[in-house]
Order: structure tokens, then sequence, then C-alpha cells
């Protein structure tokens, strides 16, 4: 065994290790806790929702200035988290990074359960959002058709088939393990359940051949996804013309920021994973390692693109862009702001160190801060942009309600619900990938 | 008897007042008759105007009010009105909201019960000796010859002015001609500040302005005036006298100002005198004037009558606690209110009390019986302008409740039955009129303005006005507030929520303090702090720089106990203060409410001042280039000018946009969020080199609007004569063309405004007559904003085609035009050469809001010219 990122344990072991949890179920009451919580958080989104819809976006903090405020920064942060699994299984997968196996397919489940709950918040946002669907070029007895011209079109199209192709690339990938599932499933309605899923799959070379082109395919038509989506998403601002939006910068440092919370996220999930599955031998220290660094460049390229949008303050000469710049700094969100620097970009250099990176707490609690700092980040684009505009008289401050909370911890809860339900039905792991890189690293 | 009324009871009382209308100009309360022949000259549809007359602490206005099918919904200026001249102020805009006011009172009630007219009517022909009336100033002839009328039968008659208008004296109304002068120099007098002759002398100063007047303020709060000024001085009240003196070459020992303008003084310039100067100072004032053959009249107050002398209230309440008066009447004014609770106090104390008004009111509810008053709109009366001219006063409407003129209860006071309105005002003009009566009284309605009347001259007298009281502590400087007036105002939800002109304040007044003061007592805007005078109130503090040191500013008309739901409780009453107060930070928090809170403009190129009028036009920059092509209006690009120069930031305009456009109010804490739906703005900054700019924001329609290709639906759209319009039924509620718009004019509705979620009883059925029926009411979720009056664009196009002719350069009046007093607004056509906004884009002052976004604004600004110094270069 020469690999660090596999387990030193016969296939069939594999198989037991992931597919047991699922069929076996011996979940104490930790599951249950974490469901309850996880469940009482999403009542309380339900609640919020039905408030809003109830009586509209009034009951956030939204006001004239401040006229988006964190229903848009949840939708950023979330469609970032979701940039993260289609990453790893994508481009990992295209560039051969063997270390992927184990950690693919939650990825995978975050990136779609992410993605759903980042495609809900521009709905509720909306004034009127039994009308979302005015966004869909569909056959309008008027003749209207949306307008072409707008970002959030582009966003719409770039969610949706985000959305559709997570979806289809994470069953893709868990087919053969659905099989495997099927077969060792001991109950008649599980065997049903998953020999549906698994589309009678019988393990043949011509199925596997058929897949693999397949799931390769797939594979590479993900990745221009995932960099278009978030670039579209920054484009919603730097198609404005308000300073601190308008920056040609948006697109790129969108999609990296996306990247760096997305892969802080994999790694929470990661450690939880770990330990609620008793599968140290399949993610290693040595996962930790790379993602760790994989962050630390993540950091240094958003520190980077923090500079690049000084730089242009500064150089631009406009000085609106350079009041908000010192607003940045000095201003009534500086303590957010400098909250933020210290998040993206201070404490991951802490991964400098390879000790730092293979403690298990240590990556857990920076890739906890580095969410809350991407967080803080986009809210921030949004209210200082919004607060500090062109015009002095019309400066407010945004001052969040308790529904704007209650949204953004009830779609926490709805993610982490997702993922107890999801080690609870489908195999945590790809077992048929981490058997594949055993049987290549064995000689 | 509810108090309620239904919707359908209103329809069917509009239905009656239309018919009665326009059959013959007559109060309804003869039978109802469908249009079974279609009256001559009503279309459906088509709104029909009224000349008719708004009274104003007592003075009229003369206004045009604009009927549809029988509902007044909005009030216009009339031109030939000398008082009007054919614009309007907040309080005209707002009357018609007070019309429909759902908290009105309903029925005469007698110890706060229902009862009917011929009990309360009984009540009064069973009055004995001793019988006092009390009214506010009255400017009615017909009022005043009944009062005559009762005087001479025995009754004693007091007056309750609470607050006198501009350059009103006991006895002598002082009238510039500001075109005449040289230089006026202001002490702190506030001729532009509100009130019955903010329009008119608003008119004349700007006229003035344009053709060279020079202006120097000095004032302890900030004023209206002060900010129309070349320069302004903030100088607390006692050291007024001194400027006086030193304007007279008296003394050396004064404000620089005062010292360097008494050196420029010439003949024809103007000396202001305020209410704050002493007698010796008035008498200097009034021999400075004499000597400088200042171009001042003086006038018969619009309140004084031959052969009347009204008591005071402080005579009033002397007598009731001598125990003179048997009986009390109070009419159409709240001196509960206006004198405090001691007066409800002496009321009580009397065998009977008799308060007819409008509302039930603080004194309403100490009086023992109450009758309704018709609302003007509703009325039949006379009423002279704040210059001496009589307007005539027709009812727009029937009564929608079961009120009375107060021509009826004069009628009813002297033992008669109460009879018509009409009759009793025919009969003072028969009587002067005698064989012309017919001819001339038709046209009276017409006009709205009774010929023959006018400014009547009296000879020159030296103005008495009560001097500030000597003592420690900070001096009062108390200005009738720009959205309330004397508090009659505070049950009027547009008028609470209409801003203060400096502090941006809504629903409440405060405390303005000098920033040395502030400084010294660690006071900080926002914190609550006690006055403590003859009476201790708190109220949040505003420190302002254009505020005068040992002084604080404070606005009247707040503190109502008893307004409905708007007006109860906003603010704190300040009358009773006394001249002096000590001024201490408490703890707490206090209500302060405004919509904007930053005045400096941060060195960005937002408003624009120039040294002179004859200022060489800036060469024009170039539009920064743009991707989209552009659109051709081969016949007609509307475009709108805002000369900031004539802005005197009284908000008429504002009010006027949201009657016009049925724009909603949306309560205290709403603003307080930061989520007033104004379409119109008048943001205000504080100038580097001191003094105030207003600068009226409306919707910029840009030619390249940041707006429209954001919006994924095309609810933002350009229309084909350069209108950036928004489709309300196609708005999601994206909010993203708010987000990009630069001027962040546009308005969302977060909650259902319009059907008054937000604000108590402003959902009422009653309200909803009260709406332009060409305007939409906008939903829940979609987001609003100015329209450059396009309902007014669409009438007047359909006008034009049916002549078979293109639409007039200058023939669309937007609503904010119209009202201005100082007609600093122009819109109409681009593509007409002869048209007065395409002249004033030529004006070398023009310049765009933002352009160098390259928006191509339509709406754009006309530079406010600065002196430097105050001072002509020439």
């Amino acid at each position: 065994m020469s690999s660090p990122y596999l387990p030193d344990t016969p296939p069939a072991a594999i198989t037991a290790a992931i597919a047991d949890p699922v069929l076996h179920p011996d979940w104490g009451w930790r599951w249950w806790l974490g469901l309850g919580v996880s469940g009482a958080l999403t009542l309380l989104m339900l609640v919020s929702i039905w408030w809003l819809f109830r009586m509209g976006v009034g009951v956030w903090g939204v006001d004239s200035s401040n006229i988006w405020g964190f229903a848009l920064a949840n939708y950023v942060w979330w469609i970032g988290i979701g940039n993260a699994g289609t990453l790893i299984s994508a481009l990992l997968l295209l560039t051969r990074q063997r270390w992927r196996a184990s950690i693919s397919r939650f990825a995978e489940a975050m990136t779609l359960f992410a993605a759903a709950i980042a495609g809900l918040m521009p709905i509720l946002h909306l004034g009127r959002p039994w009308l979302f669907y005015w966004l869909a070029p569909y056959p309008d007895t008027m003749g209207l058709m949306p307008q072409w011209r707008s970002p959030l079109i582009w966003d719409f199209f770039a969610i949706a088939s985000y959305l559709l192709f997570s979806l289809m690339f994470w069953y893709t990938g868990a087919l053969p393990d659905f099989a495997s599932l099927r077969d060792r499933a001991a109950t008649k309605g599980k065997q049903m359940v998953y020999g549906t899923l698994a589309m009678g799959w019988r393990n043949s070379a011509r199925h596997w051949r058929v897949w693999q082109d397949y799931y390769g395919a797939m594979a590479a038509l993900g990745v221009p996804l995932v960099v278009s989506v978030h670039s579209v998403v920054g484009m919603d601002f730097a198609a404005g013309l308000m300073p601190g939006w308008a920056e040609t910068i948006f697109p790129p440092y969108f999609v990296v920021g996306a990247m760096y919370s997305g892969f802080a996220m994999v790694v929470v999930l990661a450690a939880a994973f770990r330990r609620a599955l008793r599968i140290p031998h399949l993610i290693t220290d040595a996962h930790f390692d790379v993602m760790a660094r994989v962050l630390l460049f993540c950091a240094l390229v958003m520190t980077l693109s923090y500079a690049t949008e000084w730089f242009y303050a500064w150089y631009s000469q406009e000085p609106v862009e350079r009041f908000l710049t010192h607003t940045q700094f000095f201003g009534p969100y500086a303590p957010f702001y400098w909250t933020m620097l210290a998040c993206n970009c201070l404490i991951p250099q802490l991964f400098w160190l390879r000790a730092l990176r293979r403690s298990l707490p240590a990556v857990l609690v920076i890739a906890v801060l580095i969410n809350v700092g991407m967080w803080l980040e986009r809210i921030l684009i949004i209210s200082q942009t919004l607060s500090r505009g062109h015009l002095p008289s019309q400066w407010a401050l945004f001052v969040p309600t308790f529904w704007d909370w209650a949204l953004l911890a009830g779609s926490l809860g709805f993610f982490s619900l997702l993922f107890f339900l999801f080690i609870r039905w489908v195999p945590a792991a790809s077992i048929h990938e981490v058997k594949e890189r055993i049987h290549e690293a064995t000689p | 008897m509810t108090g309620e009324v239904t919707r359908r009871g209103a329809l069917r009382l509009f239905s009656a007042g239309a018919a009665a209308l326009v059959a013959g100009c007559r109060p309804s309360r003869e039978a109802i008759v469908p249009y079974r022949d279609m009256p001559e000259g009503l279309v459906p549809g088509q709104p029909v105007f009224f000349a008719t007359s708004l009274p104003l602490g007592g003075a009229g206005r003369g206004v045009l009010v604009e009927s549809h099918e029988g509902r007044p919904t909005k009030i216009h200026g009339n031109p030939g009105h000398p008082a009007s001249l054919g614009a309007t102020d907040v309080f005209a805009e707002g009357a018609v909201l007070d019309l429909f006011d759902p908290n009105r009172s309903t029925v005469p009630r007698r110890d706060g019960l229902p009862v009917g007219w011929p009990a309360l009517e009984a009540a009064l022909a069973g009055l004995e000796e001793g019988v006092a009336i009390l009214t506010g100033p009255v400017g009615s002839p017909t009022l005043a010859r009944q009062l005559r009328a009762l005087v001479d039968g025995g009754a004693q008659w007091f007056m309750s002015q609470p607050q006198r208008p501009a350059l009103a004296f006991d006895g002598v109304q002082l009238w510039p001609d500001f075109t005449r002068a040289g230089r006026v120099i202001s002490l702190g007098a506030d001729p532009l500040g509100p009130g019955p002759g903010q329009i008119a002398l608003a008119r004349g100063w700007t006229e003035a302005r344009q053709a060279g007047m020079r202006s120097l303020t000095f004032e302890p709060q900030p004023t209206l005036t002060g900010a129309a000024s070349d320069r302004r001085a903030a100088v607390k009240p006692s050291d007024l006298p001194r400027v006086a003196a030193a304007l007279a070459g008296q003394t050396q020992d004064a404000p620089q100002e005062a010292l360097a303008a008494a050196r420029a003084l010439q003949p024809g310039d103007m000396v202001l005198p305020g209410p704050d100067l002493t007698a010796e100072a008035q008498a200097l004032v009034a021999r400075l004037n004499a000597r400088l053959n200042a171009p001042l009249r003086h006038l018969r107050p619009f309140w004084d009558w031959d052969g009347l002398t009204p008591g005071t209230p402080d005579d009033l309440a002397a007598a009731m606690e001598r125990g003179d008066i048997s009986a009390l009447v109070v009419i159409g004014c709240n001196p509960v209110y206006e004198h405090g609770t001691e007066f409800a106090d002496l009321m009580r104390a009397l065998p009977v009390s008799f308060h007819f008004g409008t509302a039930l009111d603080e004194t309403a509810e100490a009086a023992t019986w109450h009758g309704p008053l018709h609302h003007p709109l509703e009325d039949w009366s006379d009423l002279r302008g704040i210059d001496g001219t009589v307007g005539t006063q027709q009812p727009l409407i029937a009564p929608l409740h079961q009120s009375r003129s107060a021509h009826q209860v004069m009628e009813m006071i002297a033992g008669n039955p109460p009879g018509n309105a009409l009759e009793v005002v025919q009969a003072t003009w028969r009587e002067a009129w005698g064989e012309d009566f017919d001819t001339r009284w038709r046209r009276a309605l017409h006009d709205g303005v009774i010929d023959g009347t006018g400014p009547e001259e009296i000879a020159p007298q030296v103005p008495i006005a009560t001097p500030p009281q000597s003592g420690d502590g900070f001096e009062v400087s108390i200005l009738p507030s720009p959205s309330v007036y004397d508090g009659s105002f505070a049950g009027n939800a547009w008028l609470q929520e209409c801003p203060q002109p400096f502090t941006k304040q809504v629903w409440g007044n405060a405390v303005l303090i000098a920033p040395a003061d502030a400084a010294r007592l660690g006071v900080e805007t926002g914190d609550p702090v006690e006055l403590g005078g003859d009476e201790t109130i708190t109220g949040p503090a505003i420190v302002s720089a254009l505020q005068a040191e040992g002084c604080v500013g404070l606005h009247a008309g707040y503190g109502r106990q008893a307004a409905g739901p708007i007006g109860t409780g906003v603010g704190f009453r300040v009358a009773g203060l006394g001249g002096r107060v000590t001024l201490r930070k408490t703890g707490g928090s206090a209500a302060l409410t405004r919509t904007q809170t930053h005045f400096d403009p941060k060195g960005r190129d937002i408003v624009k001042t120039v040294p002179t009028r004859q200022t060489q036009a800036a060469p024009d920059e170039p539009d920064p280039p743009t991707l989209y092509p552009d659109f051709a209006y081969p016949d007609t690009a509307w475009g709108m000018v805002i000369d900031t120069d004539a802005c005197i930031g009284c908000n008429a305009c504002v009010i006027a946009c949201q009657s016009e456009n049925n724009i909603p109010v949306v309560g205290a804490e709403e603003v307080a969020k930061d989520r007033n739906m104004h379409w119109l703005r008048v943001d205000t900054y504080e100038l580097p080199q001191g003094g105030n700019v207003f600068q009226p924001v409306p919707c910029m329609h840009c030619e390249k609007a940041p707006c429209e290709p954001v919006c994924p639906v095309e609810a933002s759209v350009h229309d084909s004569e350069g209108l950036n319009v928004q489709v309300y039924n196609r708005c999601i509620g994206t909010r993203f063309c708010q987000a990009n718009c630069p001027y962040k004019v546009r308005r969302f509705n977060f909650f259902d405004y319009a059907g008054g979620e937000t604000v108590p009883d402003q959902g009422s059925d009653l309200l909803a007559a009260l709406r332009n029926p060409d305007v939409s009411v906008r939903a829940r979720g979609v987001m609003e904003k100015c329209t450059y009056c396009v309902q007014r664009i669409s009438s007047a196009r359909i006008a034009a085609r049916k002549d078979g002719r293109g639409i007039g350069g200058d023939e669309v009046v937007t609503a904010c035009q119209a009202a201005c007093p100082t007609q600093a607004i122009s819109f109409g056509n681009l593509a007409d050469r002869a048209a007065a906004v395409t002249q004033a884009k030529a004006d070398a002052r023009h310049y765009a809001l933002l352009g160098h976004l390259g928006t191509r604004p339509r709406t754009t600004y006309l530079a406010r010219v600065l002196p430097e110094n105050g001072e002509d270069k020439a």
C-alpha cells in the first residue's frame, strides 16, 4: 500500500464500511439529536417563509437604499458552497487527483443541497415571488419575453442548468453504488428502491465502459459550468454602476471565492462524516492536508483580489470609489470588514504549518471561520455599496431583522437536515471508486 | 350612528355631490337625482375644476379644485388669486386628505355622546347674557358681519391666533415689494416660511432675485428665508436688536455681517423686522425703512375689521375666572391645545360650553357640546387673502357628515334658524353690490376672486411685538411647523410625513442646538434633552450648524393630545415654554425619524453653485460612450429642468406629487427604516462655504437608464417620448432597478402601503375617494417611481390629437411644476426649441446630476447663485 489516501483493507470491507450504515442502521441518540435540531431549524425557515409571503419583504431589514439584503447574500454564499462539490468531482476527476474518491460523493450531495437552497433565495427575495416563472422564456399570451440584457436572466439560466447538471452528475456517480446496496439489501422494500435507482446495473464491462465515457464527458461539461455559474453571479453586481460593484475583476474573483467557501464546507462535512461513520481509514489526515493546501491557495488568491480592488479604487482616481474603500476600513461596517479580512486572508495562513494542516480540530476551526468570513464578504459587497451610494442624501445603514436571521439559520438547518437524511439512505462515499483506487494501488 | 362611513354610503354621497354641483353649484340637501340627462359640460372621466379658497391661519389662498365625478381629488393654485398666483403650498395640497379624513367629526355630541342638531340648536337658542365667542383669526367678511351682529347683541368676541403670518403684527401687515428692493435684510422675519403669504412672497422674492436683488438674513434658527438668502448669519433673538442698531448706524458692537451691511445700505434697500425685535428696535427699523424709502407697504391685516375688536385669549381666561362668562362658544379653533389644559379646566367650570370644529380635538373634549363643522371644501364662504383680496369659497362636494357651516352656527347663536350658508354669504354681497349682484356673483364664483377687493393700505405704523424675555439659560426661538403649521394639520398623514426642510425630520419635532452648545453639554443628535422653562418638555436633539449659539430652535404644532390616530402624541408641545429655558441631557431615547441624515456633499459634484447669474457656460463635456444605440425622437422628447437657485425648499412639490400620484404614507416606523414612498424628494446639502442648497430629486428619466437593462422582466422600459416608465403589472420585485439607480429615486412597496397596512385608518374606504382615477394604485411587492405625470401627458396628447395638432412644448404641466411657488421647475418638450425647458437647458448654469456616469438624465438642474461673501463683484 503506497497511497496515504487509501485504507489497507480488502475491497469487501470497504463496501461493508460504507454500505452498512445505510442498510443496517445503528444510529444512536446523536443522529436523532442532530436530526431534531436540524428539523427545528428547518421549521424556523418554513415559518419565516410563511411570514414573508404573508407580510411582504418588508419583514426584512431592506430599505429604499439598502434595497438588497440577506437574501441575496445568502444566495451568493450558498451557490458558492454549491460550487466545490462539482469542482472536486469534475475538476479533480479530469486532473486525475486520486484522493477525491472518498470525499466526492458527499461533496456532490453538498453541491446539490446548497445549490437548491441557493436557488430558493432569489425567489424568496422577490416582491411578488409567485411570479418568478416570468424569468423563463415561455410562450406568453402577450408575446412577452424576459429581458435578455439583465444579469438576473443570465443568473436564472446559470442556476437552473447548474442545478440540473449537479443532480445528474451526482446520480450518475452513485449508480454503481446503488447497485451494491441493492445486492446487499436484506428486505424486499430496500431491494425494490435501490434496484430501481440502480437502473439495472449489472457490473458488466460494457456497463463500465459506457458509464466511464458518460461520466467523463459530464465532468468535462461540469468544469466550465462551475466557472460560468459563479461568473454570472459576479456579473449581477459587476454589470451595475454602483461604486464597489462595477469592477471587471468580479467574475473570476467570485469563482475563486466560491471555490474557497465550498472547499471550507467540504472540510467541515468531511470531519463530520469521518466522525459519524467511524471511517478515519477512508478520510485520512492526508485528505485534510491536501484540502488545507487548496484553502491556503484560495486564501492567497482572495487576498490578491482584495488588494486589486483597493489598488484600482486608488488608481481610478474616482472619488466615490476611493471613498467606498476608505469606508470599508473605517466606516460603520468596518468591524465586519476587518473580521472578514482576518477570516479570509490572515487565519488561513496558519496552513503553511504542516502540523496544523494535519490537525483535525485546527482544520475544522479554520474552515468554519473561512465560511463565516465568506458570508461576511457577501453581505458586505451588498451593504457597503448600497449604504454608501453616489448621493450622500440617500445614505442609510442596513439593519437586519429577526426574520433575516431566521431565514439564514433556517437554511443552515435545512442543509444539515438534508445531510442527516442523506447519510441514512445513500452511501456517503463512492464505494466503487474507492475500491478501484485500492485495486490500482495494489501491485 | 357609529361614525363609520361605509363604502356604499360614501359613494351615495359622492354621487349626490356630483349631481348637485353640476346641476347648479348648490350644496345638496335637496333631492338626489341620477343623470337621466347628462348635465351640460360634464364628460364622465373628465375632471372639472372649481375655484374656491382655502384658509391657512384664517387667511385665504385661492385654489382650483379638480373634481372627478363629484370627488375633489387634487388642489391646484388659482392663477387669478394674488395669494396663490397659480401655485400652492403643502397645506393647500393636503386639504383633500383632510376632507376625506376618516377621523373627522361626524355628528353633534353632548358630553361625548351623539345627539342631533335640533338638541344643539335648542341649547344655543337658550343662551342668555354673558356669551363669549372664541374664534380663530376671522378672514371672512360674512363671518365678520355675523360677528358684528352678535357683538351688537351683547356677545363678547375673542380671537385666538397661535401663529401670526410672516411680517404681520398687531394692527399692521407689512407687505414688501421685493422686485423694487435693491437689498433685503431680514431680522428674524421669515417671509418665505410657511404661512398664508408664503406663495406670493416667495414668487416676488424669486423674481426679484433673478433681477439682481441681494439678500442677507439674521435669524436664530434656520428658515427658508435664510436658506434662500445670499448670506445668512445665525444670531440669537436677544442679539437681533443690536443688529438693528448696527444697521441704523447706532452701534459698532454687532456681528461683522451687520456692520458690513450697514455700510452698504442704499436707498431702496429694505429691512424686514421679525417678531423677536424689541419695541425700540422695531421703531429703529421703521425709521430706517422710511429713510431708505424701502418698498414696504403697510396693509390692513386680514383679520382686522372695522368696528370689531376682539379680546385676546388671556382676556377670555381672565373673564372666565372672574365668572363674567356664562357660556363659551368656540368656533373653528383649538384653544385647549393652544393655551394649555388650564383653559380646559376653565371651560369645564362654565355652566355650558360649545365647540364647533371639523374634528374632535382637545377643545371638543373639554366642551359640553360639540358640533361638526364643514370642511372648507364642503362649505360656502368668502375669505380675505393675506393681502386683503377676498376670494370666494364654494363647496366641491355635499357634506360627507352631519356637519354645518360656521355661518349657520353664527345664525344659531343669534337665535335664528340655521338657514343656508349660501344665502348668508350672498346676503353680504347682495348688500354690497345691489343691482349687479347676479352677474358679479356668478363671475366671482367662476374666478374665485371678488373683484374690487384688494390690498388696503393704512397709515405707516411701528409694529408692536413681544420681545423675548431676558434672564439666564437658552433663548427660545419658535417657528410654525413647516409640516403641520400651528398643529391644525396634525391629523394629516401627508403633512406629518412631509420632511422638515433642514433636518428632514418627519412625524415629530426636535430641539435644534448649535454645535458649540452641544459639545459643551455633551449632547449629540438623537439624544433626548429636557427643556425647563415655564413648563418642562422632553424631545430629541438635533445638532445643527445653522442654529445660533445660546438659543434652541423649536417648531410649534406638535404634541397634540387629541388629533386622531395620526396626530395624537406625535412630537412635543412648545407653547407655554417661556422665553428662556435650561437644557439638560436626559437618559433614554427619543423618536427622531428623518428621511436624510447626511448633509455634507463629501466633496462630490452634486450641487453646483456659481458666483454670478451671468456666468460663462462651462464647455459641455461629451457624454461617456455607450454600447447601446441612441433612440430617435422625431417629435417629442420630454425633459425637466429644476432651478436650484429658485427652489426655496418649501415641499409644495412633494405633497403635490403625493396627491396627484396616489402616493401612500408609510408611517413613522417605516420612514425610520428608510422606506418613505415620496416619488419626489428634496435633498438638502450644507455647503462648505456656508449656506444650504435644496435639490428636488424626481426620477431623472435617464436616456441611458441604468434601471432598464437590469430588469429581468422588462418592467422598466423606455418609451417613444423618452420617458423611463415602470410597468407595475409586469414588475415582480427583484429591486435590481433601484439597486442600480445611482439617484435612488425608485420606491418599493415593501408592504401593502396603499392599503394602509402600516398607518392607522389609511386603508379606509373613505380615503379611496380622493385617489386620482388616472393613476394606478400600486400593490405590494412592486417598484414605483416618478412618471413625469404621464397621465397628464396622455390627456394632453388626447386633446392634441382631437384637434389634429402636436402637443405644445409647454402644454404639459407636471404636478410638482404647477405647485411650485417660485416656478423653479420647467418641464416640456425638448424637441421644441421654443419650449421653456429647452431654453433652460441652454442656460449657462445648467448641469446634470452625476452626469459623469453616462446616464444622460432628462431631469437636469440650474446651479445656485451664491455671490462670494454675499457681495456682487460688479
